[in-house]
């Protein structure tokens, strides 16, 4: 990489970090007034319908700092945010920090397990249907596809389970250990809702990358260079599939960004304490710090995951330039 | 890499095409695109195949590298390349024949190149494929390639991405990756039809260069009869998948024997004015084509025979071919002499003024970065009632921009536009949709201008709806009385654009223009979307209609034959200025300057024997975010001197009335 470059890619990379600064503020703007707009008052909301002593009502409306100026709890939050500091959870009293921080690493855990498994099915899969396009591999392919798609993961979760754990017992129906405490079981008990996630998002992938193969294999230049003498998998894999995985980046981008922030059904169905499932029972306890926090690391995953698509995506297509 | 020759003896052909027949079959039936089709080509010789849409010659092309579109295959016949015969070999045989013996370009630079590897890459893998040479060396070999297509800094360039060079430079990494291996055949399909007149003439010259230095045997594809006469030294003339004739150039353009190819050289627009003479009717439907002779529906020689009985191909002359029944009488026949012109003059020429424009500026900007695209900068003329002024110019020269102004579809920077004598800018309500009447436009491509879901007679009453002309029955009968003054029937009314073919389609087009009793129509390339045959029937249309009219046309077009033919008086634009203005004889006759000069030398002309000024352009239109200081033409002009990079020269008269911006041309 030439001196040039370095400087455009450093100003590159500069630049995004302050719009995602910005995006940041934005969300953390968006989640301090939703909060706000809930209709009523959120205090009694909290403490549910039978504490109905005042006393007890403003002491809780001091503790979240809601009988401050609007204004005032606005430049908090945001203060707060900057050090890093989520707020305490209503119920268990645990800082929101802590509870996000047990919860995103099996998350992101279960997401990189599913994301591969949807990677590795959707790139072979979608390259032989469309070299096969019209035949029967292609038509199996595409048919298989349009049930991932179409199937609702809860369907999908629940045959595993009867078949895999209940029927077979090859596999443990749910629940999470850590890798640290025991590798082994805690990839046996990742299998099942990985590849149910993976499946769901290779269904997806797997048509979108069958679209663009089949319209890049009708370009020009894959004309040019049969006519220089390169052959079938030299065009396939040396000229067809780089220009395809252009568009696809940016679905596979989008379907990252949903498994980060937390598979809520699989993580209920197979009872692991990821962030979608933190999030899900913090909104049935009313505890809206816990659920604050949670919507502002999720929003924060999707910033960088499109991030990283775009980085991806300039060093895929030379006419997008970083700057 | 020594040069070598892979041409076969003098008395073996090299390529050998022999009844060639391929066909299409699709579920709406079969499509017979090539029908019989034999030639063969020389060692070293350059054989041009021309014809229009359909007929067979780009289908021809691809069945000799085997690369023919699915589900199109060969039914029958044979294609050999020195004895061998192509259909008959391996998958891996074809692999190392393409690109090493038999090499192929096509017809757009633009999209033939892959845009995410490098040119270097595209090139060394062109080398690497054929040849036993480490990176390193294919590398350098490559920027030596690079360097024989003219291409500056070669070594630096490999590392360039194809949207980093222009069309015409991509078409010469094209040309470098076909000429890589040294192919016995290079078969180019239209490689220059997507390029501007002046890049065109420096790629043919190019060609022409690299493939005498080689000893290469061209097969030449085109619709454009100048490119053969100035490129080829036999021409195949093809008709809907058939070989119509076949001779050497210079006697094909001399003394044609097939009706078609009279019919075509007839049809080319013409210098004199008369009435041009089209082949009647339409291209024939692939699906359904005509018993006999293929041409007879449309052939003025037409007899009983030829409906019945399909003409082998025979000789009259050696070397000469024809497939007609009645090829001696076309031959005995002499080109009609030329009609009474009509001078601008003849045709009233008027001097009222219709439209003037003043000093035009427009500047596109590029976001807030303050540059901009200055696509028009300070453009004058006046077109006067009755008369045609061509914008002429190649593209980026800021004609189309200049035309969409003077009809306020876009505001200028600066500048004033009157129609009638209202400043248009200043229109409001009524003035402005009585300006709306008096100025119509006709655009390039009759395929995307019509909504596919309204019927004709919808369309052409469309903008009478808009401006609230008169009752449904009026304007239904409006349309019906405008499809006869173009020539089609009152009964098409109610058919839908895609039942028409493209010079149909266009009469509708202008049937719409003409709805609301136009005095100005704007014509932004109305022909070079259509075949040859079908562009003369609407030109003459046009014409008829301007006379019975009384319209004033501002014409845009790149084909300076089609503007010799049409206009009465001829702006030329480059870079978004007029640098010479004047009557159709003056810009063509005597074009005082340079740049029309290069512009008139870089014209094909469909005459083999005609003497050429030697002008070609070299370099490239500069990019109007940026144009060069002084005049704007002087970085390619021959003889551009101090004062032009310094001194922007003005439009200026001279004593005979043609008005022309640079410093250096004489009176």
């Amino acid at each position: 990489m030439t001196r040039a470059n370095l400087v455009r890619t450093a100003r590159f990379l500069g630049r995004r970090m302050l719009g995602l600064l910005l995006v940041m503020w934005l969300v953390a703007t968006l989640v301090f007034v939703i909060l706000r707009l809930i209709p009523g008052d959120p205090v009694q909301i909290i403490s549910g319908i039978d504490v109905v002593d005042p006393a007890v009502l403003d002491e809780l409306r001091a503790e979240l700092g809601l009988d401050e100026p609007l204004l005032v709890q606005y430049l908090r939050w945001l203060a707060k945010l900057a050090t890093g500091d989520l707020g305490v959870s209503i119920r268990s009293q645990t800082p929101v920090t802590e509870l996000i921080g047990k919860a995103l690493p099996v998350t992101l855990e279960l997401a990189l397990f599913a994301f591969l498994i949807g990677l590795l099915i959707s790139v072979p899969a979608g390259a032989a249907a469309s070299r096969r396009k019209g035949k029967l591999t292609d038509a199996l392919i595409t048919s298989s596809a349009l049930v991932g798609i179409s199937l609702p993961s809860y369907v999908l979760a629940l045959v595993a389970i009867y078949w895999f754990a209940v029927k077979w017992q090859l596999l443990p129906s749910g629940g999470y250990v850590s890798p640290t405490v025991d590798l082994l079981e805690n990839l046996r008990m990742m299998i099942l809702p990985a590849v149910t996630l993976g499946l769901i998002t290779a269904g997806t992938l797997v048509r979108m990358l069958r679209r663009n193969l089949i319209d890049q294999l009708g370009e020009d230049y894959v004309r040019s260079a049969r006519a220089r003498g390169a052959g079938e998998n030299l065009v396939f894999y040396g000229h067809v599939m780089r220009n395809a995985l252009i568009p696809y980046v940016t679905i596979a981008g989008i379907e990252a960004g949903i498994l980060l922030s937390g598979a809520v059904i699989t993580e209920s169905i197979f009872a692991i304490p990821g962030l979608g499932r933190l999030m899900v029972t913090n909104i049935y306890d009313r505890d809206y710090p816990v659920v604050q926090g949670a919507v502002f690391v999720v929003a924060g995953m999707y910033v960088l995951v499109n991030f990283l698509v775009d980085l991806l995506y300039s060093w895929l297509d030379p006419r997008v330039s970083l700057s | 890499m020594t040069v070598q020759q892979k041409g076969a003896t003098a008395t073996s052909p090299t390529l050998e095409v022999v009844d060639l027949h391929v066909a299409f079959d699709t579920r709406r039936g079969r499509i017979q695109a090539v029908n019989g089709v034999s030639f063969s080509l020389r060692a070293g010789e350059r054989l041009g195949i021309v014809g229009e849409s359909g007929s067979g010659k780009s289908v021809t092309a691809q069945a000799a590298v085997q690369l023919i579109p699915s589900p199109g295959r060969i039914t029958r016949g044979d294609i050999r390349l020195k004895g061998r015969s192509i259909p008959g070999l391996s998958r891996r045989e074809l692999q190392s024949l393409r690109g090493s013996e038999l090499a192929m370009i096509f017809q757009d630079p633009m999209t033939s190149l892959n845009p995410v590897y490098t040119v270097g890459h595209q090139l060394t893998e062109a080398i690497r494929l054929h040849q036993r040479i480490d990176k390193a060396a294919a590398r350098r070999y490559a920027a030596e390639l690079l360097a024989s297509v003219h291409i500056p800094q070669p070594e630096s360039r490999l590392s360039s991405y194809p949207h980093q060079f222009s069309g015409g430079m991509r078409q010469r990494v094209m040309i470098a990756i076909a000429l890589a291996n040294n192919p016995a055949v290079l078969i180019a399909d239209e490689p220059t039809t997507a390029l501007d007149v002046t890049t065109q003439k420096q790629i043919l010259a190019l060609l022409d260069e690299l493939c005498r230095a080689h000893g290469t045997a061209v097969v030449f594809i085109t619709h454009d009869l100048g490119v053969v006469a100035e490129f080829c030294d036999r021409v195949v003339v093809m008709y809907g998948g058939q070989v119509m004739e076949t001779a050497p150039t210079s006697e094909l353009f001399r003394s044609p024997q097939h009706p078609y190819t009279l019919g075509l050289l007839e049809s080319l627009p013409h210098a004199h004015g008369e009435e041009l003479t089209p082949i009647p009717g339409e291209l024939p439907d692939p699906r359904r084509l005509p018993e006999g002779c293929i041409f007879h529906p449309r052939c003025r020689y037409s007899e009983a025979r030829c409906r019945q009985e399909r003409p082998a191909l025979r000789s009259l002359q050696p070397g000469h071919e024809v497939a007609c029944h009645r090829a001696e009488e076309v031959a005995g026949y002499q080109q009609q002499d030329a009609q009474p012109s009509t001078s601008a003059s003849d045709r009233g020429g008027s001097k009222t003024p219709v439209l003037e424009v003043r000093e035009l500026v427009k500047h596109y900007p590029l976001g807030r970065t303050g540059a901009f695209v200055s696509a028009v900068e300070g453009v004058s003329f006046t077109l006067y009632r009755g008369e045609t002024l061509a914008l002429v110019g190649e593209s980026g020269s800021g004609k189309t921009t200049t035309a969409m102004t003077t009809l306020r579809l876009t505001d200028p920077t600066s500048g004033e536009v009157a129609f009638e004598g209202n400043d248009i800018f200043a229109l409001r309500g009524r003035a402005l949709r009585t300006f709306r009447h008096g100025a119509q436009v006709v655009f390039q491509d009759p395929y995307s201008s019509l909504d596919p879901r309204m019927n004709v007679r919808d369309l052409i009453s469309e903008p009478m709806v808009i401006q609230g002309d008169g009752t449904r029955q009026e304007r239904d009968d409006r349309a019906a009385e405008l499809l006869e003054l173009v020539g089609l029937q009152v009964a098409d009314g109610a058919r839908f654009p895609h039942q028409f073919s493209g010079g149909q389609r266009q009469r509708i087009a202008i049937a719409r223009a003409l709805a609301l009793h136009p005095t100005l129509l704007v014509c932004d390339e109305p022909v070079s979307a259509l075949d040859v045959s079908v562009q003369a029937q609407i030109l003459n249309l046009l014409r008829r209609l301007q006379r019975e009219l009384e319209l004033s046309y501002l014409f845009i077009a790149h084909d300076l034959s089609v503007v010799r033919y049409i206009a009465d008086r001829v702006a030329v634009m480059y870079l978004g200025k007029i640098v010479e203005l004047g009557s159709k004889e003056e810009i063509f006759e005597d074009p005082k300057h340079p740049y029309t000069q290069a512009l008139l030398s870089a014209s094909p002309v469909p005459n083999p024997d005609a003497e050429r000024d030697p002008i070609t352009l070299g370099g490239e239109i500069p990019s109007p975010v940026d144009p060069p200081p002084g005049c704007r033409f002087h970085t390619r002009c021959p003889l551009a001197e101090e004062v032009c990079r310094k001194q922007e020269p003005p439009l200026r008269q001279l004593s005979d009335g043609q008005l022309v911006a640079c410093h250096l041309a004489e009176e």
